[in-house]
């Protein structure tokens, strides 16, 4: 008899059974997919017409097949309000919370009566094309199953399952868009990872010997950099920092504004289709600079007509400024990590703007050593996702990858007086648990509202809403008697999760979730930028607030005790009381720390004796009312 | 599935004050590696969820015992006392003296944008929080020893950590005010 061959969990039972994963550079501009063919090294998957980078774009047609990729983007001039582009700075957002200068036809929440949009999809980005509204989350699925299909058809099977790439400092409600997004196309996610830690991953650091490595990502739109650190084959992402409006294009367009400036012209004499015209010459011009030492540049159009010469060190000269920017980001990012230029033992160049030779130069300077080039920029990221994927369906036993990661935002609840109170902080390992311990305010109160926010900014304005959340079946009790303890989870993607208990009774509160968006990463940088900046004005703010939380709290317990137990205060008594009351009630009407501070004062002294008599009174009361065994148990505790 | 709630086991570290960083980050990568979500990418909802509580809780307990403040109430906590720190009042009137000092020394430093007294401040300051630190491990609670109840000076021990939180806040903000500089 054949014995049964039992294979060790987790192992696979034949050694040559490949399970299709991939990686999904899920890009603001272009998108990618990647896979690890067994034995071999990672490489991006081209399409029929041998294209590895995927626009992501998408046309709405009127035939109803949805165009994406270079066929999208070629009908974005034709056909702007149909065609969607750079939908990933709308994922997890609210229609407020974008700039729109566009010419799409944004659903506002409140104008739309019908039903069926103020609903749901009230404040997220939506946009109005002929194939209905369309959403970031959709418009992403699209790019999504073009690239499964992609990588179906070279695979030759089903896709068991794709790691896909988010922004370091994406928050909750912009992952979870990228998760509903894979969910609508069809691809099973094994896993978010962040950009930087893929790219990280592409060049085998996680083999090296422990160090800090600096990920420099500079794309057409926006700079990222992050510093992560690489311990034991495990990395960490220390800080994050960047700009969400500064890349390419910028460099494009200060090649564009000189050209202006030589011809003395000004864009709006050219006409926006000169206009265009002169951007795509200034951005040959920028590329063809990486290799010549000048090069021609022309305008011509609306009566203008120049012809000239840009050196290198002409646009160097034009650029340095945008770069010392970037250097600036980095520098920052180093400080939050707690670290100089010369502990990083590895710079990693992300993005196409990383080929211009000013960048590396210049990153090559502060770092002290010659950053990594040798991946292809724009496809690195993918590539190091596709490595992951690789190992988490379990096809690679021999590569100890695993990747730790942190929030990248801090987590906070709104307290008293419009105050964020944080919960979890900015860059806490993940996954984490924290717990904490709210009371209730009123006598009798069974709900509990919690707003979640997330930013690290002290005010509830300046800082992101995640989620609000209504702890209700509450057992009613006295004011602050009531012990809900809510906890706060964060998994490994970096999604939250929230749920409560009242700890004296064991009761379970119910959680009704109301998600509120995420944040634009303009405004993440400018929070953190803020934070920085306004750190001293912030604090003033907060004390004034906080004042006049305890002199309002103050002022209602005081009120309360001469309600029920005036009758241990004698007339003069209660008249310097009341007098101490008035007083108070006029300083918090005022913008005076110090006021208010000593009204608090002087209305807490006033109250001492008649507090004292209060609480010899209650104490006698609670004795009273006490079994014998109880007090015995007390007394041998003690 | 039980979750190790005294942190100095669950690191597998000895219980007293004084840790090695080094085998604290050492040892919880290496439990990281066994119980991370991303082992459990094959396994049942169930499994990966104790996964992920699991690998949270080993992120708690290296965090605190990763911070001296924390490390020192942990150790508290393991005794049977819970500090409260909104509640605890300095008793110790040439501290709380110090503590003026100190704190007006950093506004003047700060709002003179003197680096130089500021740095001078910022090592006198970490040398009384190592100090602090110092003071604790000597205690019988931070060699470790367990005892009764009864025997602590929770009182002492209270001093003592209200200390340490005091030094190094401070040290947080002189090192802000040096770099806002």
């Amino acid at each position: 008899m054949a014995l049964l061959k039992i294979s060790e969990p987790g192992k696979s039972p034949m050694p040559h059974q490949f399970k299709r994963a991939v990686g999904i550079d899920l890009g603001t501009t272009n998108s990618l997919v990647a896979t690890v063919p067994p034995g071999k090294a990672p490489h991006v998957i081209v399409d029929a017409q041998g294209e590895a980078l995927l626009p992501s774009v998408v046309h709405y047609a009127e035939d109803q097949v949805n165009l994406v990729g270079q066929p999208a983007l070629d009908m974005s001039i034709a056909d702007p309000h149909n065609t969607l582009a750079s939908f990933k700075r709308w994922m997890g957002r609210s229609t407020d919370d974008i700039q729109s200068n566009d010419s799409y036809d944004y659903v506002r929440p409140d104008a739309s009566a019908g039903s069926t949009d103020a609903s749901n999809s009230s404040s997220l980005v939506a946009v109005r094309t002929r194939a209905g509204v369309v959403t970031a989350v959709e418009a992403s699925a699209e790019v999504l199953k073009n690239l499964a299909a992609r990588a179906e058809s070279a695979l030759g099977g089903q896709l068991q399952g794709a790691v896909i790439t988010v922004p370091a400092y994406f928050d909750d409600a912009q992952r979870q868009a990228t998760k509903d997004a894979a969910t609508l196309a069809g691809v099973n996610v094994l896993r978010l990872i962040n950009e930087p830690t893929a790219a990280a991953v592409a060049y085998g650091l996680d083999k090296a010997d422990d160090r800090y490595i600096a990920v420099f990502d500079l794309g057409g739109g926006t700079f990222d950099v992050s510093i992560l650190q690489l311990s034991e084959g495990v990395f960490e992402v220390l800080a994050t920092g960047g700009n969400a409006a500064l890349g390419g294009d910028d460099f494009d367009r200060a090649i564009a504004d000189w050209v202006l400036a030589q011809a003395a012209v000004s864009a709006a004499d050219l006409g926006p289709s000169a206009y265009r015209q002169l951007l795509q010459e200034a951005r040959a011009a920028k590329q063809a600079l990486s290799e010549h030492s000048a090069v021609g540049l022309a305008v011509a159009g609306n009566g203008v007509d120049w012809a000239g010469e840009l050196s290198r060190h002409q646009f160097e000269e034009l650029i340095d400024g945008l770069v010392e920017q970037t250097l600036a980001g980095c520098k920052a990012s180093l400080d939050d990590a707690d670290l100089v230029p010369s502990d990083i033992g590895d710079v990693v160049m992300v993005g196409g703007s990383t080929r211009v030779p000013r960048v590396r130069e210049k990153v090559a300077l502060l770092f002290g050593q010659e950053p990594k080039i040798d991946v292809d920029p724009d496809q690195v990221v993918a590539m190091g996702a596709a490595i992951q994927a690789d190992m988490l369906v379990g096809n690679n036993q021999e590569r100890e990858l695993l990747l730790l990661d942190v929030l990248p935002l801090s987590l906070g609840i709104e307290t008293m007086g419009g105050l964020v109170e944080k919960i979890i902080h900015r860059n806490t390992s993940i996954p984490c648990t924290r717990g904490q311990e709210f009371t209730t305010y009123k006598d009798g109160q069974t709900a509990l509202a919690l707003h979640v926010l997330q930013g690290e900014r002290e005010q509830v304005v300046d800082c992101r809403s995640l989620a609000r959340f209504e702890l209700r079946g509450i057992p009613a009790m006295v004011a602050g008697a009531a012990h809900i303890q809510v906890t706060f989870a964060v998994d490994a993607n970096g999604m939250l999760e929230v749920s409560a208990c009242e700890t004296n009774t064991g009761v379970a509160a119910s959680i009704k979730v109301q998600p509120s968006y995420g944040l634009e990463e303009a405004q993440i940088t400018a929070m953190l930028q803020a934070s920085h900046q306004f750190a001293r004005d912030d604090l003033e703010v907060r004390a004034l607030v906080e004042q006049r939380i305890e002199a309002e709290s103050l002022l209602d317990a005081v009120q309360a005790a001469l309600q029920a137990d005036r009758h241990l205060l004698d007339e003069s008594e209660v008249q310097s009381i009341e007098a101490a009351v008035t007083q108070l009630a006029a300083a918090a009407k005022q913008d005076e720390v110090i006021l208010i501070k000593d009204a608090i004062a002087r209305l807490g002294h006033q109250t001492e004796a008649f507090a004292a008599r209060r609480m010899n009174q209650s104490i006698k009361q609670a004795l009273q009312g006490r079994h014998i065994d109880a007090i015995a148990e007390s007394v041998q505790n003690d | 599935m039980n979750i190790e709630s005294n942190y100095f086991t669950l690191m597998a570290l000895p219980q007293r004050f004084e840790v090695d960083l080094k085998v604290l980050r050492k040892n919880s990568r290496e439990l990281q590696r066994k119980y991370h979500p991303d082992r459990f990418c094959n396994a049942t909802p169930q499994e990966q969820r104790l996964a992920a509580q699991f690998s949270a809780q080993i992120n708690t307990a290296a965090s605190v015992l990763g911070n001296p403040v924390q490390r020192a109430m942990h150790l508290l906590e393991l005794q049977g006392l819970v500090l409260d720190a909104q509640s605890y009042t300095e008793k110790d009137s040439a501290f709380l003296f110090e503590q003026m000092e100190l704190r007006e020394s950093l506004e003047e430093s700060r709002d003179e944008r003197d680096a130089k007294a500021l740095e001078v401040l910022l090592s006198e300051v970490t040398h009384s929080f190592r100090v602090a630190q110092q003071d604790f491990s000597a205690t019988e609670v931070g060699q470790g020893q367990v005892l009764d109840l009864p025997l602590l000076d929770g009182q002492a021990l209270a001093a003592l950590v209200s200390k340490m939180r005091f030094f190094e806040k401070l040290n947080e903000e002189v090192s802000v005010a040096l770099k806002a500089l």
